[in-house]
């Protein structure tokens, strides 16, 4: 309810109450002269009906007006009260345009909280991860999926593959490249969809569909201010994008017909798929005319169907306004119902395993003397058979969560660490969720010593009921922490080697003793970055080994891999020991590009031959940058065994037989 | 039983009001009571009622002297409505928006009337109790009066207390 809202029921109840007054002794004091001329045999004729009347009129309009509002937002706000047999205390529904408009078109900047605008504009998620990627066996055949953060919760990619295809999507050339894998491990370029003036931001696989999430920009003319006729381009001096559109387009897997779409007047932001159920999360601009988010929808050959949401299905929390909302949806990629909600406010990053989904935004709270940076985190549960996704509580943490692998949900309760600026301070936080309301509690936390002066968090991952938190400002102290106790956090230890890790893997876990690997920069003893460290630990063991890639080494002057910031990027397997990134390496202006395979096994007794030399499949150097994207693993086994892996450019494929030790193909797209 | 002697004129003129309202016993035997008067025997219950009743006759026949710049008038009681004070002159307001300049102040109005329905709610105004219709409440804790000819007076907050004792609200 707004300020305004109270004030006005404030002032009518004091309205209210003053008329009462007043008319009781109005009434006391016409009794009294009643008896006095009673008393003195006078009767002095007097219309009372109008004169109480005209007495009653205040506190009867007042009060009519008071029951009025009350009743009005008792209409407005009782719904939904309660949601999963919880009451709800702060996510309300907007329920009509002009609360919905009051809520997002008067929203000015400097008022109340302001968001971080820079947060969340990312292509894709940062390092680390704590569980074995994807990994899944169908028949004969298995492979190495995409490398993801939970579980059982697929993530998005360029790259998908199913052992027997393999879809890959160049970045920014628009179109999707079909692949066969043959039983001698070969691949076939069998089709190419073009997607005309799509975008591809990730690409997901199911038993039978391809699923394509893109974006395409709307671009409308700049138009000179002395131009008299507005409507003639030849004014115009220059385009600019004002928005994006999104589309998710699902192909049959097998004929690659296009069989469903859905497009939207935002871009997809984030987006799981949990079995056959896509969770989608939009990030939806209230300057937009139409405020409500827009869905089309074209299923097989019949006509697109075009949906606003029903403004019973917007929220607001708590009357705080916004320029943004959160639009979820839920795709069943089997039928394709679909269910969606928006929550205003903004969403910079997103954590989900199989029943629930977070969504965090951070922003800056202002007070007369200072300014503090805050987290607000919003947890829904999902339901992957029925596509929904529901509500469950909000709650807030002090600093940014830079990553969503600073987070992680164990045991119903989220861990998340935060980092603020100006001091630095990192913290770990554990939050609850209220049995009885739409709360999340902050019931641990570690505030202090998380790092020492002046470090920052560099990346964070979890394993159960273990926390790896990993701080840098000249050497790396990788934090080991204790969550067993949800309630009491504890700092095991903090090892400190130079250098610091963006991506960990935890490898495994056995009885007191975790084996982590970790990739990231190398530093010199002032904290430069010299180069960039794989480095795979047992803290417990005292076991720590590395191989450190030197930006400047003899034959180059210049090496660059987006691992350090994009862990799809790094195909990784524990169970193949199989850790392995792309590089580039420039040197006298020729470009070479390589994909670097290591095995790494703790069991070696040599600590350094835990992580070997890496194998080195290049791409022909070139004078143009065309870097190794993503590569995958293919394993058949039976009468035709054959183990590959495939590296993709946007130039082509290098397939490299693992079986007979050399590259057994080479696809160029270009031919 | 109460006993009551009374003026036979003044008695005739209210005979069938009085006869009306209350069993009486008249008593005009010349060897019992005078010729010009008259006796009444009535039960003890009748007290009050005929008590406000005679005071009722008392008020509608209550005649005061009141000097002016001309000299003396007498005027019923029944007949005023309050009285202003204007510079050196005091107003008499009276029914038919009738006005009497008097030559007496304020405060020896108010000590003459302090014994009828009359009393003091301003600097300049004296009220009669018996002409108000209605009373209103204001936000300042003063009262508004609204008289039987239409007209308002207000009672300042410094007169609330008085007026409300010669209601008899507060003693």
């Amino acid at each position: 309810m707004t300020t305004t809202i109270w004030i006005i029921i404030a002032v009518l109840s004091l309205l209210l109450g003053y008329f009462l007054i007043q008319l009781t002794r109005d009434i006391i004091w016409n009794r009294k002269l009643n008896a006095f001329q009673e008393e003195a045999g006078v009767k002095i004729k007097k219309e009372r009906t109008f004169f109480w009347l005209k007495r009653s009129y205040g506190a009867l309009v007042s009060g009519v007006f008071l029951l009025a509002t009350i009743f009005s937002l008792s209409l407005i706000d009782n719904e939904p009260n309660v949601i999963n047999e919880k009451i709800i205390l702060n996510a309300k529904s907007v329920h009509n345009e002009e609360t919905l408009l009051r809520l997002t078109k008067d929203y000015k900047e400097g008022i109340g909280d302001r968001p971080w605008f820079d947060y969340g504009v990312k292509e894709d998620a940062q390092p680390e991860s704590s569980l074995p990627p994807s990994s899944s066996a169908r028949n004969d055949r298995d492979y190495i999926g995409t490398t993801t953060q939970v579980e059982g919760v697929d993530e998005g990619d360029v790259l998908k593959t199913d052992g027997y295809n393999i879809f890959y999507a160049p970045r920014y050339q628009n179109q999707i490249k079909v692949l066969s894998i043959l039983d001698d491990g070969s691949a076939e370029l069998t089709s190419e969809i073009d997607l005309k003036d799509t975008y591809v931001d990730a690409l997901y696989l199911t038993d039978d569909y391809l699923v394509v999430i893109g974006y395409y920009y709307n671009y409308y003319p700049y138009y000179s201010e002395f131009a008299i006729d507005y409507n003639k381009p030849a004014l115009s001096y220059g385009f600019r994008v004002v928005s994006y559109t999104g589309v998710i387009s699902v192909y049959n897997k097998t004929t690659l017909e296009l069989e469903y779409s859905l497009t939207t007047d935002t871009n997809f932001y984030e987006h799981r798929l949990i079995d056959n159920t896509l969770f989608l999360v939009s990030r939806k601009n209230t300057y937009d005319e139409e405020v409500r988010p827009l869905f089309i929808t074209n299923i097989g050959a019949t006509e697109e169907e075009k949906t606003y949401l029903n403004y019973k299905d917007i929220y607001h929390f708590d009357e705080r306004r916004s320029y943004s909302m959160t639009v979820l949806t839920g795709l069943n990629l089997k039928d394709f119902t679909r269910n969606s909600q928006a929550f205003l406010g903004d969403v910079n990053l997103i954590y989900a395993n199989d029943k629930h989904l977070y969504t965090t935004s951070t922003y800056d709270t202002f007070s007369i003397f200072s300014s503090k940076t805050k987290t607000r985190i919003v947890k829904y549960e999902l339901n992957a058979s029925e596509a929904k996704i529901k509500y469950l509580a909000v709650g807030s943490v002090d600093g940014y969560i830079q990553d969503s692998y600073w987070m992680d949900e164990y045991d119903n309760n989220l861990r998340v660490v935060t980092s603020s600026w100006s001091p630095v301070k990192n913290r770990l936080f554990v939050l609850k969720e209220d049995d009885t309301y739409d709360k999340l509690e902050i019931i641990g936390s570690i505030t202090e010593n998380l790092g020492e002066p002046g470090e920052t968090i560099r990346s964070v991952t979890y394993h159960e009921d273990v926390a790896y938190v990993v701080t840098f400002l000249q050497i790396d102290p990788r934090y080991m922490i204790d969550l067993s106790n949800p309630k009491k956090p504890l700092i095991l230890n903090a090892e400190k080697i130079t250098g610091y890790s963006t991506y960990l893997h935890v490898w495994n876990k056995d009885e007191g003793s975790t084996e982590v690997v970790g990739f990231g920069y190398e530093t010199n003893e002032f904290g430069m970055t010299i180069g960039y460290k794989l480095t795979a630990a047992n803290d417990s063991k005292g076991i720590s080994a590395d191989y450190i890639l030197l930006f400047n080494d003899k034959n180059s002057s210049w090496i660059h891999t987006s691992a350090v910031f994009d862990p799809k990027a790094i195909m990784v397997s524990p169970e193949y020991n199989i850790f392995a990134f792309p590089i580039s390496v420039y040197s006298q202006g020729i470009y070479t590009n390589k994909y670097l395979v290591f095995t790494i096994d703790f069991n070696k007794e040599n600590p350094d031959d835990i992580i070997s030399e890496p194998l080195i499949i290049e791409q022909n150097p070139s004078t143009y940058y065309f870097p190794l994207e993503r590569g995958t693993f293919i394993e058949q086994t039976g009468n035709d065994p054959f183990k590959f892996i495939y590296v993709f450019s946007n130039q082509g494929l290098i397939g490299y037989d693992l079986i007979k030790n050399e590259i057994g193909q080479i696809l160029d797209f270009n031919n | 039983m109460i006993k009551i002697i009374w003026n036979r004129d003044d008695f005739n003129k209210v005979k069938d009001e009085i006869s009306s309202q209350f069993n009486i016993e008249i008593i005009d035997d010349p060897n019992l009571v005078p010729d010009y008067k008259i006796g009444l025997l009535l039960n003890e219950e009748n007290k009050e009622k005929i008590k406000t009743f005679i005071e009722s006759l008392m008020y509608e026949s209550y005649q005061v002297l009141f000097a002016t710049t001309d000299g003396f008038v007498q005027i019923n009681l029944k007949e005023i409505n309050y009285f202003e004070s204007f510079g050196d002159e005091i107003h008499m307001h009276l029914d038919k928006a009738q006005t009497i300049i008097l030559k007496e102040p304020l405060y020896k109005l108010e000590e003459k009337l302090s014994h009828y329905s009359f009393t003091r709610i301003g600097k300049s105004y004296i009220v009669n109790l018996l002409k108000i219709r209605f009373i209103r409440t204001m936000a300042n804790t003063k009262l508004e009066l609204e008289l039987i000819n239409g007209q308002y007076l207000e009672v300042s907050r410094s007169f609330v207390k008085s007026f409300k004792n010669a209601l008899g609200v507060q003693k």
